[in-house]
């Protein structure tokens, strides 16, 4: 898919002079990191938000479906999904809640948030 | 308590910045139908509730409505970076500019700032559940209000993901409004008020 990069400037504007204080602070993990290593991270990212966000509805249905077997098949299926593929992205790329801080420093607080986008990305 | 997620529940990646929809948008923050008091109004809502299925809806709706405050607050920072003062007059984000400059604030579009007269906690079950379904609906309009105003497709990708949840969150809190009269009186759901029992 051709989406530009988030940090681009669009062609119809005008860099800004403010933009440096706009942007997600710098942080290792991603500098030091090849193009494509941002690529495969927002794709990781993107199928645990997915599985997640499929982990919540089915939540929600067994609040009022508490009886739901199948439904909660699904949500066990779910949870070891989100678990097994949760380690393989925090062992990669940092934590993704306090408890997956890992090695020698506080890898918590390193961008990009989520809102900087250090969100998954549908199509990347 | 809650734990943080370092992610969103749905992505938020705009490539275009567009300050006047962002104006638009900010309603969904702090506005009367938003994300701030759907996540106010249920999380307060929960401690009287009478069923263990109310209690469970209302904390895990509760809990999502604070993903979507974020969700909102995204589309609002990623709407609003890198502008020139003339682009932030040019749009007339000036009024909320000059209190805020591009920081996040939750006020309704109107610049009204987020008001917990918008919400109620009445304690009373049938009373309260009617109030949440009626919420996800209007929050439901006000997404498809956004979804006529706005033509950028990154944004309305997003704005869709929204007003679903608003559809299956009214659903949930249906069932649970059937579960709750199930428990009532059958010839008279209002002879007593299952979570104020008075003696």
């Amino acid at each position: 898919m051709n989406r530009p990069q988030m940090n681009q400037t669009p062609n119809n504007r005008q860099p800004m002079n403010q933009a440096p204080m706009n942007q997600a602070p710098t942080n290792r993990s991603q500098t030091n990191r090849p193009h494509n290593g941002h690529d495969e991270r927002s794709r990781l990212l993107y199928d645990i938000q997915s599985l997640n966000f499929a982990k919540v509805e089915c939540a929600l249905y067994l609040d009022t479906h508490p009886d739901c077997k199948s439904a909660l098949d699904y949500f066990y299926d779910l949870c070891d999904n989100i678990n097994e593929m949760t380690e393989k992205y925090e062992a990669e790329y940092g934590p993704l809640t306090h408890g997956g801080v890992q090695g020698d420093s506080w890898t918590w607080i390193e961008g990009p948030w989520p809102w900087q986008g250090g969100c998954g990305e549908k199509e990347v | 308590m809650w734990v943080y997620e370092k992610k969103l529940q749905y992505p938020v990646n705009i490539k275009t910045p567009n300050p006047k929809l962002a104006g638009v948008i900010i309603s969904q923050l702090g506005g009367p139908d938003g994300e701030i008091g759907a996540a106010m109004r249920y999380l307060n809502q929960r401690y009287t509730m009478p069923s263990q299925v109310a209690i469970g809806t209302l904390t895990d709706i509760g809990s999502e409505e604070l993903s979507h405050m974020e969700m909102v607050a995204a589309i609002i920072y990623q709407l609003t970076r890198n502008l020139t003062p003339d682009e932030i007059k040019a749009a007339g984000y000036d009024k909320y500019f000059v209190d805020h400059t591009t920081g996040v604030y939750p006020v309704a579009a109107s610049g009204v700032p987020f008001n917990a007269m918008a919400i109620t906690t009445k304690g009373d079950t049938v009373a309260d559940l009617h109030e949440d379904m009626a919420a996800e609906q209007k929050a439901r309009v006000t997404y498809d209000n956004i979804l006529r105003l706005s033509d950028d497709p990154d944004v309305n990708d997003v704005i869709r993901f929204l007003r679903q949840r608003e559809i299956v969150h009214y659903q949930r809190f249906g069932e649970v409004l059937r579960h709750t009269q199930e428990m009532l009186d059958q010839k008279n759901y209002y002879y007593f008020n299952p979570e104020f029992r008075a003696r």
